[in-house]
């Protein structure tokens, strides 16, 4: 079941702003932006090969 | 199931350790660098209003300040007394080298005590005392940035710890 | 009751958008893409049947069955578009959504092109004269 990704996903969502916040307390702001970009790659490319999944499967659904 | 549960509890516990250890590090600094005052200050006392031997200061001083913080006198003073023709500021190095290896000092608090090499038994007595003002004065600064390193930094190794350990297990997962 | 599974996905999801657009904006929009993605993939295995039982159907009426696949094609990009554009649209970006809306108008006007100047000929043919 792909359910379980949804949850990863927010997981690392929610300790990323976390983390944030806590270097942002720390006055390391520029390291608190760095984390987010680096977080925000890293979920992209789990969230590409689900799209190039989704395109599969809609192109054989609809002979597109 | 069982294995992946345990292996979960590992990583989080394991860099969660790590990061309390940190916060710890940076709490145990702020009471070195008083403790590191408060023996300079005996130290000082010893020099100038006893006139006591630098070799017999120094064991005094040793005795009179908790680890880590007498390793630096501890070496010095058997530097001195070992009678192989080091001077006092090589013998102070040396202690400062124990020092470093023991303590959570940093390279800015050390270089600061490095300075007293120069200074150590070399002159009289009024100089010795300005100097020891000196460095006292120093190392105070260097405690109010560590303080303020404390309020800042305590949370972040605290919590930076579990939150990697987390993020670490949700992408291996 | 793959329906309920389905309604308390999307309120879990929902919450955690909204905690998540709170602090960090980017990383609610990467859910909600990763969200649309996995409801429809899981729902494209009963679309599959759904479209097996319509091409059988015009199998048995006879109709070309070009004009069934035209329908289909048309369908996917419907909802490719749809799925696109809202999720622009929730993330604030309401120029991309209507663009993305916008082209895949066009590119279903492409499609029907053909279907339409069939229907054209055969009024022509109709029409006495």
């Amino acid at each position: 079941m792909d359910v379980e990704i949804i949850f990863r996903i927010a997981g690392i969502g929610i300790l990323i702003s976390v983390l944030s916040i806590v270097l942002k307390q720390a006055n390391k702001e520029e390291q608190a932006e760095m984390l987010t970009l680096a977080g925000v790659v890293v979920v992209l490319i789990i969230v590409v090969q689900l799209m190039s999944q989704l395109f599969t499967v809609v192109r054989s659904v609809f002979n597109l | 199931m069982l294995l992946k549960t345990l292996g979960i509890t590992l990583i989080i516990a394991g860099c969660g350790s790590w990061g309390l250890l940190g916060a710890r590090r940076i709490d145990k600094r702020v009471a070195q660098i008083k403790d590191l005052r408060m023996a300079l200050g005996f130290l000082e006392k010893e020099i100038t209003y006893i006139h006591t031997p630098l070799s017999r200061a120094l064991e005094r001083t040793a005795r009179f300040c908790g680890t880590p913080v007498s390793c630096l006198f501890t070496e010095s003073s058997k530097g001195l007394e070992a009678r192989e023709g080091i001077t006092a500021g090589e013998a102070w190095m040396k202690g400062l080298q124990a020092l470093k290896n023991n303590a959570e000092l940093k390279a800015a608090d050390l270089d600061i005590l490095s300075t007293a090499a120069l200074q150590l038994g070399m002159s009289d007595v009024g100089e010795q005392k300005k100097f020891f003002s000196l460095i006292q004065e120093e190392l105070q600064i260097q405690e109010e940035k560590a303080l303020q390193e404390v309020e800042s930094g305590r949370k972040l190794w605290a919590y930076g710890g579990f939150i990697v350990g987390a993020m670490i297990v949700l992408l291996l997962l | 009751m793959e329906i309920a599974q389905i309604v308390g996905l999307a309120l879990l999801t929902t919450i955690l958008l909204m905690i998540l657009r709170q602090e960090k904006p980017v990383m609610a929009v990467i859910l909600s893409i990763v969200f649309s993605i996995t409801i429809f993939i899981l729902m494209m295995s009963k679309m599959a049947s759904i479209i097996s039982v319509m091409q059988e159907l015009t199998n048995r009426v006879e109709i070309n069955y070009f004009f069934l696949a035209t329908v289909l094609k048309i369908l996917g990009v419907a909802y490719l578009g749809e799925f696109a554009a809202a999720i622009c649209q929730d993330a604030g970006e309401q120029a991309v959504a209507r663009k993305v809306e916008f082209a895949s108008k066009i590119i279903i006007a492409v499609m029907a092109l053909p279907i339409m100047i069939a229907i054209l000929e055969t009024l022509i043919d109709l029409m006495p004269g």
